[in-house]
């Protein structure tokens, strides 16, 4: 008795919903329903997440953390470093996020929707160590129909403290304004990066190293 | 020693760090063993859902249009036109109504200057005798001639109604100048429609008295080109103004050159022409949504709604997917280090591993073939509709799971049993390039891309793959257009799906559909056709169909050698017929040109749609040419006989995008006359293309493929097969792999 009203419930699900036993990903009205579904969540509270890491959970983790915001999302997350490629380190969230930074600096995220696909931030690097006052930045981007884009911007840096650094970075119509705060090492600590229109500012803090 | 990584779909794959003789560590397997990292990765799971509204919303903040649409669906005033164009692609739905006359118009963009329209109109009371309504179907085209300047206004030159019967017919040569941001004025004069209010004998006159007297319709069924009466007899002037307050507003005047002539005709009377004056607003509600008020002609209200799409603004650009696997970078000395070849079971455990980590990417591992410094890996790919995307994702993958002597990669994507391409990909491009600025462009000049048939030989097929049955059961809806009783027909019903893979390519597929609602079943319409009803009975296959099975076949696809495709389907092939179907297809991998030959022997099914045949059989088949213009233009032309028995040609032409969208147009001419075929004269349509991911944003290849035909008759008509060889490798071959190659780092 029981079982039969289990299959009812299925059936009665298949044809609302559809099922199957192929690929998930194609059946639209189960991804509707996964949007419906998804819980209202309250955006984590940073300062509890700051909270949590404590050394001893830093020192399990072995290797940096980031502690990131997505600023006009709301979101926080927690990265862990999974892979070096020369002096490019990836970060990821297990959820399907990574973020990419030289020495600091933002150089390619994924997941995000709007992701920065790559950067060339060589002139920026030296400026943030401050061997330059103003340096280009070029960004990569997907348009929407999958073509790579350029964005140049020209850079200028001012320092409002030995370690605080401020990048406004413009083109035609466009401006973004970073924050760095970098450590006795060099090191970057916490900074502000812009990623893309779509984005907006990320708010990354350096734990565990 | 290589070990079984226990990763699964949902951890950081890059965590392993494989080193030569060592174990093979996990990082996540680590950070479960810790409880406090609850704390942490409960964090982790708070994100998604508040990036995905995010992403949402950001897309709503985006910009307003300078113009908005009349009437007609087109961008212009209220009746009459500007010379603004809308953005390029954009597509625009509008439903506008006034005086007893509703026009539902599908607008597109076709190129910059360029566009077309769509219109299917029902006019109240048009047979004065029995006050029946008419339907009319119409086609627009419109050119801006002139892009606005400083001091020059922009100019453009239309052809409204120019294939259909001709109640809407007229052209115009119309100029628009924005005098500031806000403001704009438009002046035009218009021969046909928009010359019959005030108008005045056409200065054409002067190379030759044609141009004085608009001539009568020709005598004909619809659906022909009536250049004949293009640009002849009196023309009038119109002439109007815009004003946009706000983003979101705009407020329209003018003065019609559109008498309505017949709508206003004793009999029908559908409104009063007091004033030629027409004022209006205009209301973006959101990106996507306007609605139109209107006060017409000093008698009339009328209303319009207006939904507009861009195929060039998905949900967020490159999608919303995860994140693909970081490049694993080797280590100095793994290149040169061949022990684990010692390993008997090395082989097996790579395999296994890759298929798990595919398959957490939404990719499925078909068959491998690993040498020392080479593997060579067979892949299907349900996710990618950008087919770089699943190329980069496997190659990011091999790094992560090949030994470092495995130094060359051949990723060959299979659809339905066919090795579409084959992708060379050097590791250590892929170790050099993962930030490179320009990494896309490098890395596509960088990589190889050739002909599979001869790839992938020696291959290890993974276990479960072969016999395996995948089914699905969900709703279904059809829907027919233009049916004068029921204008749209719709059916909603539960569909089962099962597909039963025996080896590779060889495939049975079969669909059985059960109506549950709709009108779809009710009131079939009478075939006045002459010609064998190969297609005009459709109504009746939807009344007496409850239960169909809409499709019931084998297939078999391979590649029948280098640059050769190959395909035999034989079954029910589509809902009214079943047979027997061949086809052979040469398409270089590299190249602009295809070429095609179809056989079909194909008999008519029953009503019914179960197992029955009707006595009506056809050999029809067709060659087949494909170009691709490399400038997002496609062509194909199709030379044969089709289902009636006719000879002819059909010529499309499809604007693809390379994120998946289509639009495109086309034309079937036989040996049937134009009187024979019936109303139309000849078979037409559009065609589209919808990428779901540009709504969801998630990796999905699903499309929904529409082929909208203003009237479907039994000359030109087509047997249709599933999956034809061209469509099932296009999108594999190089121009389109290359247009969308930024995706191979996505």
């Amino acid at each position: 008795m029981k079982h039969i009203r289990h299959v009812m419930q299925i059936m009665v699900f298949c044809l609302v919903a559809a099922c199957g036993n192929g690929n998930d990903r194609n059946l639209v009205p189960q991804q509707v329903l996964a949007r419906l579904a998804e819980p209202k969540q309250t955006p984590a509270d940073v300062s509890q997440v700051r909270a949590a890491l404590t050394p001893q959970v830093l020192t399990a983790i072995d290797g940096p953390v980031l502690l990131v915001q997505i600023m006009n999302r709301g979101a926080v997350a927690v990265l862990t470093r999974v892979a070096m490629n020369g002096p490019i380190e990836t970060f990821l969230t297990p959820d399907g996020i990574s973020l990419s930074l030289h020495d600091g600096l933002l150089v390619a995220t994924r997941g995000l929707g709007f992701d920065l696909m790559a950067a060339d931030v060589g002139g920026p690097l030296g400026a943030v160590m401050g061997n330059a006052n103003d340096a280009p930045r070029e960004h990569r981007y997907l348009d929407g129909e999958n073509h790579v884009s350029r964005d140049v911007f020209d850079c200028i840096y001012t320092r409002s403290a030995a370690d605080h650094i401020r990048e406004i970075c413009s083109r035609a119509g466009n401006a973004f304004e970073n924050t760095y705060i970098v450590d006795v090492f060099g090191l970057v600590r916490v900074s502000r990066q812009w990623v893309s229109e779509g984005v907006g500012y990320l708010l990354i803090e350096r734990w565990g190293d | 020693m290589i070990q079984r990584s226990s990763l699964t779909s949902c951890l950081p794959v890059p965590a392993i760090r494989q080193q030569a003789g060592k174990k093979v560590i996990s990082m996540v397997k680590d950070l479960s063993r810790h409880p406090r990292l609850r704390v942490v990765l409960f964090c982790f799971a708070t994100t998604i859902a508040t990036l995905v509204s995010g992403a949402v919303q950001a897309q709503d903040a985006g910009r307003a249009a300078q113009y908005t649409y009349t009437l007609y669906g087109t961008p212009g005033l209220i009746d009459m036109p500007t010379a603004q164009s809308a953005d390029d692609a954009e597509l625009a739905a509008t439903l506008g109504y006034f005086g007893g006359t509703t026009r539902t118009t599908l607008s597109f963009q076709i190129m910059p200057r360029l566009s077309g329209s769509f219109r299917y109109a029902r006019i109240d009371n048009w047979v004065i005798a029995t006050g029946e309504n008419t339907y009319d179907r119409s086609f627009d085209l419109r050119y801006r001639l002139v892009d606005e300047g400083v001091h020059r206004p922009a100019v453009a030159i239309g052809l409204q109604d120019f294939v259909g019967t001709g109640i809407y017919s007229g052209e115009y040569i119309v100029a628009t100048k924005q005098l500031n941001p806000q403001f704009g004025v438009t002046a035009g004069v218009g021969w046909g429609r928009f010359g019959s209010y005030n108008g005045v004998a056409n200065p054409l006159g002067i190379f030759g008295p044609a141009f004085d007297v608009r001539p009568g319709r020709s005598d004909n069924l619809g659906g022909q080109v009536e250049s004949g009466r293009w640009f002849r007899g009196d023309v009038a002037v119109f002439a109007g103004a815009a004003w946009r307050p706000t983003d979101r507003l705009t407020f329209k005047a003018e003065y019609s050159s559109d008498a309505y002539v017949a709508e206003t005709a004793a009999g029908r009377d559908l409104f009063r022409r007091h004033i030629p004056l027409n004022v209006g607003v205009d209301y973006q509600i959101s990106d996507t949504v306007h609605i139109q008020g209107y006060y017409i002609y000093g008698s009339e209200a009328g209303f319009a709604l207006t939904y507009k799409i861009n195929p060039k603004e998905p949900l967020a650009n490159g999608g919303l997917g995860q994140r693909p696997t970081p490049i694993r970078l080797r280590e100095p000395g793994q290149i040169s280090d061949f022990a684990w070849r010692a390993q008997p079971d090395a082989s097996q455990i790579l395999r296994d591993s890759l298929a798990r980590l595919l398959k957490a990417e939404g990719m499925v591992l078909e068959a491998m073939h690993l040498e020392p410094t080479h593997v060579t890996v067979s892949m299907r790919n349900p996710s990618y509709l950008a087919r770089s995307e699943a190329i980069g994702r496997t190659a990011r993958i091999l790094t992560q799971v090949m030994p470092g002597s495995v130094g060359a990669f051949t990723i060959i994507p299979v659809v339905s049993g066919i090795r579409a391409v084959a992708v060379m990909i050097d590791r250590s491009d892929l170790e050099a390039l993962e930030f490179a600025p320009d990494g896309a462009a490098q890395s596509f000049d960088r990589a190889q891309i050739a002909d599979a048939a001869e790839q992938g030989a020696g291959s290890t097929l993974v276990d479960g793959l072969y016999p395996h049955l995948q089914w699905r059961v969900g709703p279904y809806a059809t829907i027919a257009y233009f049916d004068p009783e029921n204008p749209v027909r719709i059916s909603v019903g539960a569909e089962l799906a099962a597909a039963y893979d025996v080896a590779p390519g060889l495939t049975f597929a079969g669909k059985v559909r059960q109506r549950i609602a709709g009108n779809g079943g009710s009131n079939p319409r009478v075939s006045d056709s002459v010609l064998q009803h190969v297609r005009t009975d459709a109504s009746i296959y939807d009344v007496q169909s409850e239960t169909a099975i809409t499709q019931l076949t084998v297939a078999y696809q391979t590649n029948l050698g280098r640059d050769f495709y190959g395909r035999v389907t034989a079954g029910y092939l589509e809902r009214m017929y079943g047979g027997i179907s061949a086809e052979v297809l040469w398409k270089p991998v590299d190249g602009q040109f295809g070429l095609g030959a179809e056989l079909n022997y194909a008999k008519q099914r029953d009503f019914d749609q179960l197992f029955g045949f009707q006595a009506y059989a056809v050999v029809t088949g067709h060659v087949s040419g494909y170009y691709d213009f490399e400038n997002g233009m496609h062509g194909q032309l199709d030379v044969g006989r089709y289902l009636a028995g006719d000879y002819g040609a059909t010529i499309t032409l499809e604007r693809v995008f390379d994120n998946g969208w289509r639009f495109g147009a086309f034309a079937t001419l036989t040996d049937v006359s134009f009187g024979d075929f019936g109303e139309g004269s000849f078979d037409k349509g559009l065609r589209f293309t919808v990428p779901l991911t540009h709504f969801s944003g998630s990796p999905t290849a699903r499309t929904y493929p529409v082929t909208l035909r203003p009237l479907l008759r039994d000359g030109g008509a087509r047997l249709s097969v599933p999956g034809r060889l061209y469509e099932t490798v296009r999108s594999y071959h190089e121009p389109s792999l290359q247009g969308s190659w930024g995706r191979f780092w996505r």
